[in-house]
């Protein structure tokens, strides 16, 4: 027993006395509810294991989709080169005198091809 | 790699080792919490998580001392609910003491004990109770040595002047 105070006399150890003089001990009852709990704590990490696999494989999976949807999405919000207008059509029909008028604007405008 | 310490460790080394420490563990764990029906959960939980941080234990250091800072952790989280404080008359819940003391001394240094706060009660029955020395008080509690000294001169000159001038010895 380790006494480490300067002062200790005669009066600690009656106190030592008088303090372990009440002394308790263990009832059989919780000593067999500390060896059942101990049991079954061992049969814990078991379980502890197979939740944490089941975890990490669900985390996997779910990190997999969420990257085959990011591969998905990604090109439709890709900026795409609009493709060149070649030529503007505007067309006109009198439809009581038969005629129809075609505007074909080329990208070369001003020169404009007009058919009929 | 925490899989293949858990399996390295046998509990029965465990228990061999904290087997001559369990009854000196229970009195602490009962009388700092002031024989408390509660107390009979924290022994349990304080072996249950020794038996787990078992592998965390340092072989070279005090095995005695090691246990009893689990303890000293579920005794503090015990406490940390205010209501639970204040709840116990220790001096009620005695069971008969040794016959070779005085009663009303034994009920009057629990009664005293009773009115500490929960770390000076459990410094001073590590100290009078476990027989712990005030190094290992100090690893136990994580108070320094210096405090742990203050504590038990503290506690030490209030019976003396309580009890021991009166009665000549405690």
């Amino acid at each position: 027993m380790e006494r480490k105070m300067e002062n200790h006399d005669r009066f600690d150890e009656e106190l030592a006395r008088l303090v372990r003089s009440v002394e308790r001990n263990i009832p059989p009852s919780v000593e067999e509810r500390v060896r059942v709990a101990a049991e079954a704590a061992r049969a814990f990490p078991r379980k502890r294991h197979l939740r944490r696999h089941l975890l990490v494989l669900t985390s996997m999976s779910g990190a997999a989709v969420v990257l085959l949807a990011i591969l998905f999405i990604i090109p439709l919000f890709r900026h795409r080169e609009a493709t060149q207008i070649s030529e503007i059509r505007t067309e006109f029909e009198i439809a009581d005198k038969n005629i129809k008028i075609i505007f074909v604007q080329k990208p070369d405008f001003p020169d404009l091809v007009t058919s009929f | 790699m925490e899989r293949s310490a858990e399996l390295s460790i046998d509990p029965s080394v465990f228990w061999e080792l904290a087997g001559p420490y369990k009854q000196k563990l229970y009195n602490f764990i009962h009388k700092s919490l002031s024989f408390s029906e509660e107390a009979d959960d924290v022994f349990q939980e304080t072996l249950l998580r020794g038996l787990k941080y078992f592998h965390s234990y340092n072989k070279e250091k005090s095995f005695n001392t090691w246990l009893f800072a689990i303890a000293h952790n579920e005794v503090k989280r015990h406490f940390k609910d205010a209501q639970r404080r204040n709840s116990l008359p220790l001096e009620e819940r005695l069971i008969a003491a040794d016959e070779r003391v005085r009663p009303d001394l034994v009920r009057e240094v629990y009664r005293f004990a009773g009115g500490l706060k929960p770390k000076h009660k459990e410094v001073f029955f590590l100290f009078y109770d476990s027989g712990f020395g005030i190094s290992e008080i100090s690893r136990i509690t994580g108070l320094r040595e210096g405090n742990v000294k203050f504590i038990l001169n503290r506690a030490r000159q209030a019976l003396k002047d309580r009890y021991g001038e009166e009665n000549g010895k405690p």
